[in-house]
C-alpha cells in the first residue's frame, strides 16, 4: 500500500474508533517518511485522546513546527494538557487553536472550558456564549455554559439555560441520566436536578431518574425533598440495591440513623457483594462486639478479588472504623492503610504530589496578598455583614461550628461554597498582582445574591468551605465587615481524621501520610501569613478541643463574635434536622464529640508523620 | 528576601524583551528586572533592523515606540567598497516608502521598516512597558555579587539607594529565582561571576567616538519621517550619521584602536578631523549644534563560550558583541532576548528536553553573533576606501580565511549559514540571499554569479548528513522542526526548503525542480507567484552554496537564467 492510501486507511480507522489500528498505520507511514505531517498529526491526536498525552503533545509540537498555522495540533494538545491536569498550558494551546481557526465551534468551546478550568470565568462565559451561538445544535456547549454560570453564582441563569436546552429537545432517558451524572461529578447538583426533572417528565416511572433527582437534591442541601424522591424511587425499583444505599445516605444526612441502617441492610440484601452499604452501616452507629458477624462478612468480601476497587476501599474504611470502635487499633490502622492505598492509586494513578508546584501556587497567593495590597484595597469591598466564613483544615471541626451556628434562627447556612475558589481570579489582574476592582465588586455582589438565594432573608449566612483558608485575602478585601472564624484543631488529630475518612473531594495531599502532613504544614504557613497581613478585627480563632471541652463558653463566644443575640438552641446542635453530607455525618449527630479529642493516641505507633507536625 | 520566578539583571532592550515576552505568554509568572540605573540614561546603539520591529510588535510595544516619533529607518546609504560612489540598501527592496501619517500602525510597509532611536527614550519606553505588563521593575538596584554552586546560581545580592527597592528586596537584599538572565551588556555580570570564557574569532579591534548633534540636516527624507542612516568611509575609519529624533542626531567615528594609538591625536582632534573631511557629513552638520560631550567606547568583538547553564541564560551584549558596521547590536539584543524568553517558557512546559532547548539557544545565537562578525570581516576587508588601513584589512581577511574575489567571498559568507536566521527562509542578518548578492556588487565591483545557473542536472547530496531537529521560535513556543545536519550545516525541511527537497523526488533537471517548487509553494502555502519564484531561487542557491546539491552540466538541457530584474 502506498503512503497516501495508508494514511487514508489510518484516517478511516480513526474515524471508526479503531484507534490502535489507526496508530499502527500512522507509525508505519512515519517509519518510511519520518516527517509526514498527516501521519504525525493523526498519531498525535490518537495519543492525546487515548494514549500517552505527553507523547501526543510532543508529536503535535512537531506538527506545529512544520505547520505553524495548524488548528488540530494545538486543539488536541489542549485536550492532552487538560488530561494531565495542566490547565494553563491547556488554555494556551486552546487559544493557539482558536487563533488558527477562530470560527471553529469546538475550538471556541475548548477555550471557554480551559478558561473555566483556570477560573477566569468572565472570559469562559464569553467564549462559551460565542460557541453556543456558533453551533446552536451542540447541546453539550449549553451545558458547559450553564456550569460556568453556576460557578459564578448565577444559579437562576444557569438553571434557566439547562431548562430551555432540555425543553427544546427530547433526549433519550440514558442520555439524560448521563448528563445528570455528569453534573453531579462536576459538583453541580442544582443543574443535575434540572436534568433529572426533565428525565422524570419524559419518563414518569423511571426509578433511576427519581433516584438521581433525590441525590441531586440531597447534595444541593434539600434533604427532605431528596428523601421524598428517593423513597419514591425505591418503590419504583424495589430491587435496586443502589437506590437503597442512596436512600440510606439521605437518611444519614438528616440524622435518621436507624432508617439509614435499615436501608443499607436492604441494599446488602439485594446485592450482598458490594462495599458501600457496609460502610454506611458502620458509620451510622458505634460498632459493638455484637456486630462481629457483619465484620466477618466484610473481611470475607475483601478476599473477593472481583470486587471493584472503589468498593474494596469502602470496605476497608468500614473495617477501620469498626475496629477502632472495638478498640483494636492496629487492625484498624491496617484497614485504613489499605483503604488509602487504594484511593491513592485511584485518584493519583501512581503520580505523587508535586510539592514544589503545590508550594509555589500558595506562594503566588501569599505574594499577591501582601500587607501593601491589603492596605491599598481596604476600601474596595462591600460593607455587607451577611457572610460568615468558617475556615480551617478539612476535618478540623468546621462542620461542627457551622452546625452550632445553624441552630441560631438568624443564621442561614450555605454549606461549602466553592465560589471564592472559583471566582478569585476574576478579581485580580494577575499579571500585575493588582486588584480588579470591578471584578471584585461584581463577584462580591454575586456571592451575596447566591447566599440570599440559598438562605433568603437571613441576616447572617455561614459558608463553611474549609479551603477558603487560602482565600482569606480576597474574602477580606471583598467584605471588610464579614466575620471569619478559623477552627483550629490538634494537627495530629486533624491529619489522622483526614487519613481515616473517605472524602469525595479529596485534595492533592490526601491518602498519603507524609503528603497530608506536608499539606498541613503549608496550611499553617498560609494562616501565619493572614495573621500578619489581615486586620485582627472580624477574625476569630477557636480551638476545636476547647469547643468540645467547654462547649457553652466557646459557643457563646462564637455567637457574640457574629454579632448575634444569644440563643439556647445553639447548645444542642445534635437536635438540628439540617442535612449533613460532609464526612462528619456521624460525629455531629452525637453530643459534642469528646472522643475525637486526642483520638490519635490510640494510633501513636503508626502515625509518626503526623506526630512530627506537633513539634513544629 | 525577594523570591521571583525569573530574575533579569539589566533593564536595557534585551532585559525588557525577555521580561515582556515572558509576561505576554505566561502572565502568571513573577518576573523581576534589576536595573542599576534610573532611566532615562544615555546609551549608544541607535540603529535598528526590521527584525526588531516584528519583535516590538510581538512585545506589544511597537505602537508606543512609534508614538515617540523616532525617525523611520528605510535603509542605509554607504560610501563603502569598490568606488567612492554612494549606494543604498533599502528594506523595502525597490518599493517606494509611501506617505503615511504618523503615528502609523504595524501593517503593510511599516512591517518592513525599522527605527532609529534615542536610546535614553527608547529604553525607558520598553522598561515602562515591561512594568505595565506586570513585571517587577526595580531601578537603582545594584547587583553586587552572585552566589552560585557550580553551574547553578543560588541568589543575587543587591543593594540600592532607593527605599522602594529596599522594601521589595528586604533587609538582606537577596533575590532568588528559578531562572536568572544576564542582560547586563558588556559588563556580563553573571558571565564573569561564573567564570565563563570568551573568544574573539576576528582581528577586528575598533573603538568608537560619538557625539549628539541638534538640528543636523538629514541626508535624505523619505515619506513622512523616513530616512536612511549614513555610513561614510574615510581613509582610516568610518562615520555613522543617524538621526535619532526629529531634531537630534548621533554622529560617530569608528576606527582601529591601533590607529588611534599610533596617531598621537586626542579623541576630539580625530573626531573633528573626521567630520570635517567627509564632505557629506560636513555639509549635514553645517548648521547643527553639538552637545558638549564626546563619548568613547570600545567595539571589541567577542562571543561567550557558553550562553546558558543550569538555571541561567545570557542575552543581549553579554553573549557577545559584533562590530557596529551592520547595526548588529540591537538586533542581537532583541532576538536573543526573545529566544531566551521562549526557551525558559518551553523549559517550564516540560515537554521538550531541557538540554536540547538550551543547546539550541546557545548554538543558534552564538552562530548568529559569529556570522555577524564574519559579515563585518567581509565588510572591512572588502572596503577599497580604507587606503590608510590596508594592513589592518589584510589582517582581518587573513584571520578570517577570506579571499577577496567576489564570488568566493560570497560563498565564504554563506559558510556562516544562510539557513539559520529564520528557518525556512534563505537569509542572514535580515538580508535575503538576493539582497546580499546586490550588496556584494557594490563591495566587489562585479556581479557575483548565481551558482544555480552554472549547472542543470541536480541531485540531493545527503552524504554524511543525518536527520535531526532544528528550532522554530514561534509565539512563545520553541518548536522542533525536521532538518538534515552535516557538520555545521543545517537544512531545515520546512517552507521553501521543504518544497525544493520534495521537487528533487520528482525531477533532476534544475528548471523542472524550480517549477515544481514554485508550484508547490503557490498551491500549498498560498504564496504570491512572484515571491514564490524568488524564494525558490534563494533556497536553491543556498542549498547549492551549502553543499546540499550535487550538480553537473548538460549543455543539451536548459539552464536557469537569473536577470537582475527578477531579484
Amino acid at each position: 500500500m502506498d503512503l497516501t492510501n495508508l494514511i487514508a486507511s489510518a484516517s478511516a480507522a480513526h474515524a471508526a474508533g479503531r484507534l490502535p489500528e489507526a496508530a499502527r498505520m500512522c507509525r508505519e507511514v512515519l517509519s518510511v517518511e519520518h516527517y509526514n505531517t498527516k501521519a504525525m498529526l493523526l498519531l498525535g491526536v490518537i495519543e492525546a485522546k487515548a494514549g500517552d498525552p505527553l507523547e501526543g503533545i510532543r508529536l503535535l509540537d512537531e506538527v506545529q513546527g512544520m505547520e505553524p498555522n495548524s488548528f488540530h495540533a494545538p486543539f488536541w494538545q489542549s485536550h492532552a494538557y487538560k488530561k494531565l491536569g495542566r490547565s494553563i498550558e491547556a488554555l494556551e494551546a486552546a487559544l493557539r487553536a482558536n487563533e488558527a481557526n477562530p470560527q471553529d465551534a469546538q475550538g471556541i468551546t475548548q477555550v471557554g472550558i480551559c478558561y473555566q478550568d483556570v477560573r477566569l470565568l468572565n472570559e469562559a462565559e464569553a467564549y462559551l456564549r460565542k460557541a453556543a451561538e456558533t453551533a446552536p445544535s451542540i447541546i453539550q456547549i449549553r451545558f458547559n455554559l450553564s456550569q460556568c454560570l453556576l460557578m459564578q453564582g448565577k444559579r437562576e441563569e444557569a438553571r434557566e439555560t439547562v431548562r430551555t436546552t432540555l425543553a427544546a429537545s427530547r433526549p433519550p432517558l440514558e442520555a439524560l441520566l448521563s448528563i445528570t451524572q455528569f453534573f453531579l461529578t462536576q459538583n453541580a447538583p442544582l443543574l443535575a436536578a434540572e436534568c433529572a426533572r426533565r428525565a422524570i417528565e419524559l419518563n414518569p416511572t423511571s426509578g433511576p431518574a427519581k433516584m438521581l433527582l433525590g441525590r441531586s437534591l440531597l447534595e444541593d442541601g434539600q434533604p427532605e425533598l431528596a428523601i421524598v424522591e428517593m423513597e419514591a424511587a425505591a418503590k419504583e425499583s424495589p430491587l435496586d440495591s443502589e437506590a437503597q444505599s442512596m436512600l440510606g445516605t439521605a437518611y444519614q444526612g438528616v440524622g435518621r440513623l436507624d432508617d439509614a441502617i435499615k436501608a443499607f441492610e436492604q441494599s446488602i440484601f439485594l446485592r450482598p457483594k458490594f462495599g458501600y452499604p457496609y460502610f454506611g452501616i458502620v458509620n451510622s452507629k458505634r460498632v459493638t462486639p455484637a456486630d462481629q458477624p457483619m465484620i466477618d462478612k466484610m473481611r470475607h468480601l475483601l478476599e473477593d478479588k472481583a470486587m471493584p476497587t472503589k468498593q474494596q476501599s469502602y470496605l476497608q474504611y468500614g473495617v477501620g472504623k469498626a475496629m477502632e470502635d472495638l478498640g483494636q487499633f492496629q487492625a484498624s490502622m491496617e484497614a485504613f492503610d489499605a483503604a488509602n492505598l487504594i484511593e491513592f492509586e485511584l485518584k493519583f494513578k501512581g503520580k505523587n504530589l508535586d510539592r514544589d508546584l503545590y508550594t509555589s501556587q500558595l506562594d503566588q497567593i501569599l505574594r499577591l496578598y501582601s500587607s501593601n495590597f491589603v492596605s491599598k484595597n481596604k476600601d474596595a469591598g462591600l460593607p455587607s455583614e451577611v457572610p460568615i466564613f468558617i475556615v480551617g483544615m478539612i476535618r478540623s471541626g468546621t462542620t461542627l461550628v457551622e452546625h452550632i451556628l445553624s441552630c441560631h434562627p438568624e443564621v442561614g447556612v450555605a454549606g461549602e461554597q466553592s465560589f471564592w475558589n472559583d471566582n478569585w481570579r476574576g478579581c485580580i489582574v494577575e499579571s500585575r498582582g493588582d486588584l480588579n476592582r470591578k471584578g471584585l465588586t461584581d463577584a462580591a455582589n454575586r456571592y451575596l445574591a447566591l447566599l440570599d438565594e440559598i438562605a433568603p432573608g437571613k441576616p447572617r449566612v455561614a459558608d463553611k468551605m474549609p479551603g477558603n483558608f487560602a482565600m482569606l485575602g480576597i474574602i477580606r478585601t471583598a467584605y471588610p465587615n464579614a466575620k471569619i472564624i478559623h477552627v483550629r484543631r490538634n494537627p495530629i488529630d486533624t491529619c489522622l481524621s483526614m487519613y481515616v475518612t473517605p472524602n469525595r473531594a479529596a485534595n492533592d495531599t490526601a491518602h498519603n501520610k507524609s503528603n497530608i502532613a506536608f499539606g498541613y504544614s503549608q496550611y499553617l504557613r498560609v494562616m501565619d501569613h493572614w495573621r500578619k497581613v489581615l486586620p485582627a478585627e472580624g477574625f476569630l480563632e477557636i480551638d476545636y478541643e476547647a469547643l468540645v471541652a467547654d462547649s457553652e463558653a466557646i459557643t457563646r463566644q462564637i455567637v457574640e463574635f457574629c454579632g448575634l443575640e444569644w440563643n439556647e438552641l445553639c447548645l444542642k446542635p445534635q437536635d438540628s434536622r439540617r442535612t449533613v453530607i460532609t464526612p462528619s455525618v456521624w460525629q455531629v449527630r452525637q453530643p459534642l464529640y469528646q472522643s475525637s479529642v486526642e483520638r490519635w493516641r490510640h494510633f501513636e505507633p503508626w502515625i509518626e508523620e503526623f506526630i512530627s507536625l506537633s513539634a513544629k | 528576601m525577594l523570591k521571583t520566578d525569573v530574575a533579569i539583571i539589566g533593564g536595557g532592550p534585551a532585559g525588557s524583551t525577555v521580561a515582556a515576552l515572558l509576561k505576554k505568554y505566561k502572565p502568571s509568572l513573577d518576573v523581576t528586572i534589576l536595573e542599576r540605573e534610573k532611566f532615562p540614561r544615555e546609551h549608544v546603539g541607535e540603529s535598528h533592523t526590521p527584525a526588531i520591529s516584528a519583535i516590538l510588535d510581538e512585545m506589544g510595544v511597537w505602537d508606543k515606540v512609534e508614538a515617540e516619533n523616532f525617525p523611520i529607518k528605510i535603509g542605509a546609504t554607504f560610501k563603502w567598497g569598490a568606488t567612492k560612489d554612494l549606494w543604498d540598501t533599502d528594506f523595502l527592496q525597490g518599493d517606494q516608502f509611501r506617505d503615511e501619517p504618523r503615528p502609523a500602525k504595524f501593517v503593510d510597509q511599516r512591517t518592513r521598516t525599522a527605527f532609529q532611536v534615542d536610546r535614553g527614550v527608547y529604553d525607558k519606553v520598553l522598561l515602562d512597558h515591561a512594568r505595565e505588563l506586570g513585571c517587577r521593575v526595580l531601578e537603582e538596584a545594584h547587583v553586587r555579587s552572585i552566589d552560585h554552586v557550580d553551574d547553578s546560581v543560588s541568589g543575587l545580592n543587591v543593594t540600592s539607594d532607593s527605599a522602594e527597592v529596599r522594601e521589595e528586596i528586604g533587609e538582606d537584599g537577596r533575590v532568588e529565582a528559578r531562572f536568572y538572565v544576564d542582560c547586563t551588556g558588556e559588563i556580563g555580570i553573571l558571565r564573569r561571576a561564573l567564570d565563563i570564557e570568551i573568544e574573539a574569532p576576528t582581528a577586528l579591534r575598533n573603538i568608537a567616538f560619538y557625539q549628539y548633534w541638534q538640528d543636523a540636516k538629514w541626508a535624505v527624507s523619505l515619506g513622512i519621517g523616513g530616512t536612511r542612516i549614513q555610513i561614510m568611509s574615510l581613509d582610516w575609519g568610518w562615520l555613522w550619521f543617524i538621526p535619532i529624533t526629529p531634531s537630534r542626531t548621533s554622529v560617530g567615528l569608528v576606527l582601529p584602536a591601533e590607529y588611534y594609538k599610533a596617531s598621537g591625536k586626542t579623541v576630539e582632534e580625530l573626531y573633528h578631523e573626521a567630520i570635517t573631511t567627509e564632505p557629506l557629513i560636513k555639509d549635514l552638520l553645517t548648521t547643527a549644534t553639538p552637545e558638549p560631550e564626546i563619548y568613547a567606547t570600545k567595539d571589541w568583538n567577542f562571543v561567550s563560550k557558553r550562553l546558558a547553564g543550569k538555571n541561567w541564560f545570557l542575552a543581549g551584549d553579554s553573549c557577545g558583541f559584533a562590530d557596529p558596521i551592520l547595526s548588529a547590536g540591537m538586533t542581537l539584543a532583541h532576538t536573543s532576548g526573545r529566544k531566551a524568553a521562549f526557551t525558559i517558557l518551553e523549559i517550564m512546559r516540560g515537554v521538550t528536553k531541557e538540554q536540547w532547548l538550551k543547546d539550541e539557544y546557545e548554538a543558534g545565537h552564538s552562530t548568529q553573533i559569529r556570522h555577524h562578525m564574519q559579515f563585518a570581516d567581509f565588510w572591512y576587508s572588502s572596503n577599497g576606501q580604507f587606503t590608510d588601513l590596508k594592513e589592518y584589512c589584510q589582517d582581518i581577511a587573513e584571520t578570517a580565511g577570506l579571499t577577496l574575489a567576489p564570488e568566493e567571498a560570497f560563498r565564504w559568507l554563506a559558510t556562516g549559514g544562510f539557513t539559520l536566521d529564520e528557518p525556512g527562509v534563505a537569509a542572514a542578518l535580515t538580508y535575503r540571499v538576493s539582497g546580499l548578492k546586490l550588496v556584494a556588487v557594490h563591495l566587489g565591483g562585479s556581479v557575483p554569479e548565481w551558482e544555480i545557473s552554472k549547472t542543470n542536472i541536480w541531485e540531493l547530496n545527503y552524504e554524511g548528513a543525518k536527520e535531526d531537529k532544528f528550532v522554530r521560535y514561534l509565539k512563545g513556543r520553541v518548536l522542533p522542526i525536521p532538518c538534515m545536519k552535516r557538520g555545521t550545516k543545517t537544512l531545515p525541511l520546512i517552507d521553501s526548503f521543504k518544497h525544493v527537497v520534495n521537487a528533487f523526488k520528482r525531477h533532476s533537471e534544475s528548471i523542472k525542480i524550480l517549477e515544481d517548487s514554485v508550484n508547490a509553494m503557490i498551491a500549498q502555502d498560498h504564496i504570491d507567484p512572484q515571491d514564490a519564484s524568488l524564494l525558490a531561487i534563494e533556497a536553491m542557491e543556498t542549498m547549492m552554496l551549502e553543499g546540499w546539491i550535487s550538480a553537473t552540466a548538460d549543455p543539451t538541457k536548459p539552464f536557469i537564467k537569473i536577470s537582475e530584474s527578477e531579484i
